[in-house]
């Protein structure tokens, strides 16, 4: 019996000693195979009486076990040992930088518009758009500005050989919103504008947001609560004051310019607006003994200067990638 | 306009800062550009006597003088040529700064010590003499403050004057407007009649179709030549950037500035019996005060005499009849022209005077006498001589007539919001010069004749508004009803295209709409210019028929920057047809560099496909058919271009620039650009959802060998034609030339892949499929299977 019990302890040994997984399985085929050392052990059956079969059986079946568990534990230690220097060797740098497409970055045009397109809806705008090259009808003449008028000499106009403009501010998107449909009317009608001016402050070409609110019980003060609540939201940085000043524009009655100013600092012109003027609404086909509105314009560059604190006009438009990558 | 604080404040005499002032005239829509001192040096300049001097030991033109500041004697060493013994003159002593930057320090001049400087009126900014020193007083007190001695404690008020507010480009005009703000009394100056001293008068004779509503003129006789304006009425015309330049010259321009009537003061004796108002003949020239021979056109409104022309009326006189220090005798014009014969005629002659600045906003039509009697008082009381009777013409058709205006008190409240009493609106409108009349809710309005402002409800409205105070007005938020608005989901917001952009990588450009024209013919030779007739310059000459060209210069800008990988898109307006003026929304981009940015692994360039999959990923969102098919195009690779078809309809195109093109804008790199009409991307088709299989699907990859001249898109037309039951993908993913494939062919692979919606398929019906779609692709393209 002792023979049994040697040859278990030769088996386990080898086993204890194997640090292959290769070797491992070749040894489990040696003890374990059809041929192997356990199925030559029980050969010896054979040579036992009856009484001593049962026993013996039984022997060899806790050898087999014994070696199988020896095995399997061998084997699952291997297998880890073999993941983890696996695993080593796939060891990365993690602090080297990423490597695909980064996003890119909207201009600061768009995004100034934007937030004011989004304060503006919640109180009800929508949007309008309307062409850059105008004609005089729509960009002046419905809009009270007389021919020779000193008003026009306020707008350094682009002209076209057929006697068409670039438009000079986007007013006349009002005349146009007004003209394709009936009143009320509440929309804001951002896009590009033209002025035959250039230098460091003035850019020939630059952004407006108009403002256009029609409806029958719309006042100056209606105007001012408006454009106030909108100015306190955009420039959200800090303690804004606001100040209306009556000034002139042919197309409202009566007339405000816009200050603000930030923390107290310095008063800052940053829009004009006022009541849409009768001559307008009649040009507009609106009855303007039914309906009133207020009209307001603004230059996006200048809201966005004062927003995001750029202090040059013509960074708006070189395009340098370095500029833009600041408003990512 | 500029004016002189302290002259206003003799008119306006109410108690306030000059802070305070400056707001209420900003308040009253009169926005104050600038408020400075009057003296632009500085209070260290002081009064000082030259006690005595001699010539420097070392410089024949300088001298060493003691001079005497009040404050001990000190040397000075001074180059002016009209140094004496006893001259009182500015002194600028050490430490002051001068006007223009200089500052004075104890310093050697030639080995001589020298504390201080002597000024002349120029290094001061007093006036452009430069020829010597300054002589003061002699009775100034040493050593008082040059600024106190001169009067010269004043500011300057410069008010920003709206077109509207002709009426306002006057001492008088803000004065009024400032006393109603402020509840002020209005002081005027003496303003009764001159006494005729004699009976000569100048005829005067206005043309019918002339726009002259009336024209004022006075003899004065016996002036004396060679009077000069004093130092009060210079120190006002200063403070208006007006230089002294003759007694009767500064008169007018004195009455102008206070008033704001323009005048003009005649030689008489220059003058040929008479004065005639009327329109040029077209072929007249007239030689201006500044030199220039111009011929004013047909409806020119000119003054002139029985001979010649005097003056392009309200604008400019000419050079051969004003008044010079040899002037005895004036006659002076104070007329009123009608704007419409001002508006437009200064920037036809190049004009832009006093007189035409006023004229063109409207001069007070009432003003002509009371201007005239002004000036001849302040004439003879300084120059002496004596004044004729007034000679009035008048053309009544040209003279404006009094209006009234209806002002209900409903509109008032409507248009402001808020109630303003029946009291305060009389007692505003009132001293502001209206005549007012209430008739229950009404108010009946007549305005003075200079307020060419006031002509409807709204402008009254405005009025109250303004002198009531824009800062006084409740804010009151009307109820708004506010429906939910309809969300139209086949709308495609631009904002999204633009996210979709930035997150592939792209940074949004804004270009000017206007290029060069070798810009707009690179990729449109034959591009129909729309020009225009007044560019900044020839950078900025034409109305852009591409986008591209602005992305192409915007890249170079960021390439000669060492930004080498550039990704740019921007959408706008693209121009195209002279006279029809077509306007297109577009939408471009262009990429050149490194598919990402540089890093440590993959530094592949971005090229033709890369570009392909933003413009496919692009369209996928507003999920219409996208087809390229290849295209020739100029300023593009022949061989590297591609036009875009969306739904089938041709919107744009996409390729790398011709090296030429590239060259041409000096970018480096093959440059990837393409340009689309954004329309049709605004509006996507509906979601149509599909259930996904629970079945698995089977590939079966399929190696072609095909011609060269076959495209691929052909290719997956045919597996298309075939109609494979279950085909549900096609992938091309392999597309090899060169060893072991023989010249003038290339071999594509392709994934087919098969799934049923209702059952697992079994070989059988998918080898079915393949061999189907094997038999179409060898008859429509000679594509053969490899094995």
């Amino acid at each position: 019996m002792s023979t049994v019990t040697q040859r278990l302890e030769e088996a386990l040994t080898q086993i204890s000693a194997c640090d292959d997984l290769g070797q491992l399985e070749n040894i489990r085929i040696e003890w374990l195979g059809k041929k192997g050392q356990v199925a030559d052990m029980s050969k010896a059956m054979t040579t036992l009486s009856a009484e001593e079969k049962p026993a013996f059986g039984q022997q060899l079946n806790q050898v087999k076990n014994r070696i199988n568990q020896a095995l399997t534990e061998r084997k699952a230690l291997l297998e880890m040992q073999a993941l983890e220097a696996r695993l080593a060797t796939e060891t990365i740098d993690v602090t080297l930088p990423g490597i695909g497409l980064q996003s890119g970055g909207l201009h600061p045009v768009t995004l100034a518009t934007r937030r004011m397109t989004s304060l503006l809806s919640q109180l009800g705008f929508a949007v309008a758009e309307g062409p850059e090259i105008e004609d005089d009808f729509h960009n002046f003449e419905a809009l009270n500005f007389p021919k020779n008028h000193p008003a026009r000499d306020m707008h350094d106009t682009f002209f076209l050989p057929s006697g068409n403009l670039l438009r000079t501010h986007t007013s006349p998107v009002q005349v146009r919103h007004m003209m394709s449909g009936k009143p009320p009317y509440k929309v804001i009608a951002p896009g590009r504008v033209y002025r035959n001016d250039y230098d460091q402050t003035h850019s020939p070409m630059f952004h407006q947001i108009e403002g256009l609110y029609i409806d029958k019980d719309v006042s100056l003060s209606t105007l001012m609560s408006h454009l106030e609540m909108f100015l306190k939201q955009f420039f959200d940085q800090g303690d804004v004051d606001i100040r209306f000043r009556p000034s002139f524009f042919p197309f409202t009655e009566p007339s405000t310019e816009v200050d603000i100013r930030i923390n107290k600092g310095k008063w800052m012109e940053v829009l004009g607006a006022g009541m849409v003027h009768p001559n307008v609404l009649k040009a507009s086909g609106v009855d303007s003994s039914e309906y009133s509105g207020y009209a307001f314009g603004l230059g996006v560059e200048r809201f966005a200067m004062l927003r995001y604190g750029v202090d040059d006009l013509r960074l708006f438009f070189e395009n340098d990638a370095r500029f833009v990558d600041g408003f990512k | 306009m500029k004016v002189s604080e302290k002259w206003l404040r003799e008119w306006v005499p109410a108690e306030l800062s000059g802070d305070e002032l400056n707001e209420a005239l900003t308040m009253l829509g009169l926005e104050v550009d600038d408020y400075s001192p009057l003296a632009s040096f500085a209070d260290s300049i002081v009064v000082a006597k030259i006690v005595s001097f001699e010539p420097h030991p070392d410089a024949s033109k300088l001298n060493v003088c003691q001079v005497d500041n009040g404050n001990g004697l000190h040397q000075v060493v001074c180059g002016a040529p009209n140094v004496s013994a006893g001259l009182v003159v500015p002194m600028a002593t050490v430490g002051t700064t001068m006007p223009n930057g200089m500052q004075i320090k104890s310093a050697k001049l030639r080995g001589v010590e020298s504390n201080g400087m002597l000024c002349s009126a120029s290094e001061l900014g007093l006036s452009e003499d430069h020829s010597g020193l300054m002589p003061l007083d002699p009775s100034l007190p040493l050593g008082q403050p040059l600024i106190e001695a001169l009067g010269m404690d004043d500011h300057v008020i410069d008010v920003a004057i709206t077109p509207n507010r002709g009426d306002c480009v006057s001492i008088r005009g803000l004065a009024i407007d400032l006393s109603a703000r402020l509840q002020s009394t209005l002081n005027l100056p003496e303003l009764s009649p001159v006494a005729a001293g004699h009976s000569d008068q100048f005829p005067i004779q206005i043309e019918p179709n002339a726009p002259c509503g009336r024209y004022v003129g006075r003899v004065v006789k016996g002036i004396d030549a060679k009077a000069t304006a004093p130092e009060w009425m210079t120190k006002r015309l200063l403070a208006s950037g007006i230089r002294s330049i003759s007694l009767a010259v500064d008169i007018t321009n004195y009455v102008m500035l206070e008033l704001g009537q323009p005048m003009h003061a005649f030689d008489l004796d220059t003058l040929a019996n008479g004065i005639v108002v009327r329109l040029a003949s077209g072929d007249e020239q007239i030689t201006l005060l500044d030199g220039r021979e111009i011929t004013p056109d047909a409806n020119t409104l000119l003054i002139a005499d029985h001979e010649k022309p005097l003056a392009i009326a309200g604008i400019m006189g000419s050079e051969n009849s004003g008044v010079s220090d040899a002037t005895v005798n004036v006659l002076f014009e104070s007329a009123w022209f009608h704007p419409d014969a001002i508006q437009g005629r200064l920037r036809q002659y190049n004009c832009h005077t006093e007189s035409g600045y006023r004229f063109e906003r409207g001069v007070d039509p009432e003003a002509q006498a009371m201007a005239i009697e002004r000036a001849t008082a302040l004439l003879i009381d300084i120059a002496g001589g004596e004044a004729g009777p007034l000679c009035i013409e008048e053309n009544s058709a040209y003279l404006p007539s009094q209006r009234t205006i209806s002002l209900s008190k409903t509109r008032l409240l409507r248009l402001l919001g808020f109630d303003v009493s029946d009291e305060a609106v009389n007692s505003m409108l009132t001293t502001l010069g209206c005549e007012v009349d209430q008739s229950g809710d009404v108010f009946t309005v007549t305005p003075p004749l200079r307020r060419f402002d006031l002509n409807i409800e709204e402008d009254l409205v405005e009025e109250v508004a303004r002198v009531y105070g824009f800062d006084r007005i409740p804010r009151v938020v009307p109820k708004m009803s506010m429906p939910i608005k309809p969300l139209d989901e086949s709308l495609m917001p631009i904002d999204t295209i633009k996210d979709r952009l930035v997150a592939r990588g792209y940074n949004e450009a804004v270009t000017y709409s206007f290029i060069r024209e070798s810009d707009n013919t690179v990729f449109n030779p034959d591009v129909d210019h729309i020009a225009l007739s007044n560019p900044i310059s020839s950078e900025m000459g034409v109305m852009r028929d591409s986008l591209l060209p602005g992305l192409c210069r915007a890249a170079a800008y960021n390439q000669a920057r060492q930004r080498n990988r550039v990704r740019l898109f921007e959408s706008g307006l693209r121009f195209a047809g002279e006279g029809a003026e077509e306007q297109h929304a577009t939408l471009a981009g262009l990429i050149v560099g490194s598919q990402f940015s540089e890093n440590w692994r993959d530094n592949g360039a971005a090229d033709f496909f890369s570009v392909k999959a933003d413009i496919e990923d692009l369209c996928a969102v507003v999920r219409g058919k996208l087809e390229f098919a290849a295209a020739e195009l100029p300023g593009m690779h022949p061989g590297r271009t591609a036009q875009l078809l969306f739904n089938r309809k041709p919107i744009g195109w996409f390729g790398e620039l011709h090296p030429e093109t590239a060259e041409y804008f000096e970018l480096h790199g093959r440059v990837i650009v393409w340009q689309m009409d954004l329309s049709p991307l605004l509006h996507r088709q509906k979601r149509a959802p599909s259930v996904p299989s629970k079945y698995p699907s089977v590939r079966r990859d399929i190696a072609l060998l095909v011609p060269n001249r076959v495209s691929v898109s052909q290719l997956l037309q045919a597996v298309n034609k075939a109609k494979a039951s279950h085909l549900v993908e096609s992938i091309v993913f392999d597309n090899y030339t060169g060893k072991g494939v023989e010249p003038g062919y290339r071999n594509v692979a392709i994934g087919l892949v098969f799934q049923s919606s209702s059952s697992t398929l079994d070989d059988l019906e998918v080898d079915n499929a393949v061999e189907k779609t094997l038999q179409i692709l060898n008859k429509s393209c000679e594509a053969q299977l490899r094995h």
